[in-house]
């Protein structure tokens, strides 16, 4: 141990008894320790708690509103590539199995309902996994 | 101390904007002191301690109370305060060498700005402001928060045998210029 680090450890520990009073090394380390221990002039305004908040709750609504704008323009998206392949190809549905399926043929009228059923469910997973299940680890 | 942490962290978690708060108040101190000695720019201080409880919002729910709770936000705080400064390009020296980095700090002396300094402890800060990020970062949080060398050593990603060395070098560093200026103050 050198004789710095004894100096340190001394003022450290309270020892100041050992320690050689006219020395300028101890001097100056008291010094040293004195403002070392003082905590810094930076402090925080009395309201910083409530500004975090604020910028907080200001972060959440633009997350919100972004994810809406993105999830409105993907629907849109959907629908208008979904009308220009249905255009393209001249589509008409056929699930290869309806001749089997014909005593629920009355059901054929109603082939959109179903279509729609299923597209809303899928949906409605959706929604739930982007925004109510990540709402409520916010 | 832990439990209230625990369960403030979990109404925190479940959405509670005032636990939130409380849990500012309860550590904006070690984040003003991290961030104040790091940052000089008053402007930006404040800006980046929010920033600091944002990112501590956005992680609370990955904090598993292996280590204190204050011991995590201040990491977070030194982090913060690291890349803030390499976005501003200010010079970080990783690990000072010895030899260089001592003799350009204590040799390089303005007697000027030394005979101008009113007291001890504008003179002893304006030193320490000079010290690299590592040195002033164990400095204060061995002496203003009196944590100890393992908690350091979480904070700051080094082992506790470099935490120590550092401590005692910065201290050394900062006694190699206070006795330039008591010895210049006994002159006087």
């Amino acid at each position: 141990m050198t004789h710095d680090d004894e100096l340190q450890h001394k003022i450290e520990q309270g020892d100041f008894s050992s320690l050689p009073s006219d020395n300028i090394d101890t001097k100056a380390y008291q010094e040293i320790f004195r403002v070392l221990n003082k905590a810094p002039e930076y402090i925080l305004p009395e309201n910083f708690a409530n500004k975090v908040v604020d910028r907080l709750e200001h972060q959440h609504k633009r997350s919100i509103s972004f994810e809406y704008f993105w999830f409105g323009f993907g629907f849109i998206l959907l629908i208008a590539s979904l009308v220009v392949s249905l255009s393209y190809t001249s589509f008409e549905l056929d699930l290869g199995f309806m001749k089997s399926l014909a005593p629920l043929k009355h059901l054929a009228p109603f082939k959109g309902v179903f279509i729609f059923g299923a597209l809303f469910v899928l949906l409605l997973n959706f929604v739930d996994h982007r925004f109510i299940k990540n709402k409520k680890t916010v | 101390m832990v439990m209230e942490d625990q369960a403030l962290v979990s109404k925190v978690i479940s959405g509670d904007k005032q636990a939130f708060m409380l849990l500012i108040k309860r550590h904006e101190r070690i984040v003003a002191h991290m961030i104040g000695r790091l940052i000089k720019h008053d402007g930006e201080r404040e800006e980046l301690c929010q920033d600091v409880f944002l990112r501590v919002y956005e992680k609370l729910h990955e904090f598993s109370f292996q280590s204190k709770l204050s011991t995590w936000i201040a990491t977070i705080a030194y982090r913060f305060a690291i890349n803030h400064l390499r976005k501003k390009k200010i010079l970080l020296s990783d690990i000072p060498e010895e030899e260089s980095f001592t003799s350009h700090f204590v040799e390089d002396e303005n007697p000027e700005s030394i005979a101008s300094e009113q007291d001890m402890d504008a003179f002893v800060l304006n030193l320490i402001d000079q010290l690299p990020v590592q040195y002033k970062t164990v400095l204060t949080l061995y002496h203003v928060e009196s944590m100890n060398y393992k908690e350091i050593g979480e904070i700051t990603n080094m082992p506790e045998g470099t935490v120590k060395n550092y401590l005692f070098r910065a201290r050394n560093l900062l006694k190699e210029k206070v006795t330039k200026y008591l010895g210049k103050e006994e002159l006087l």
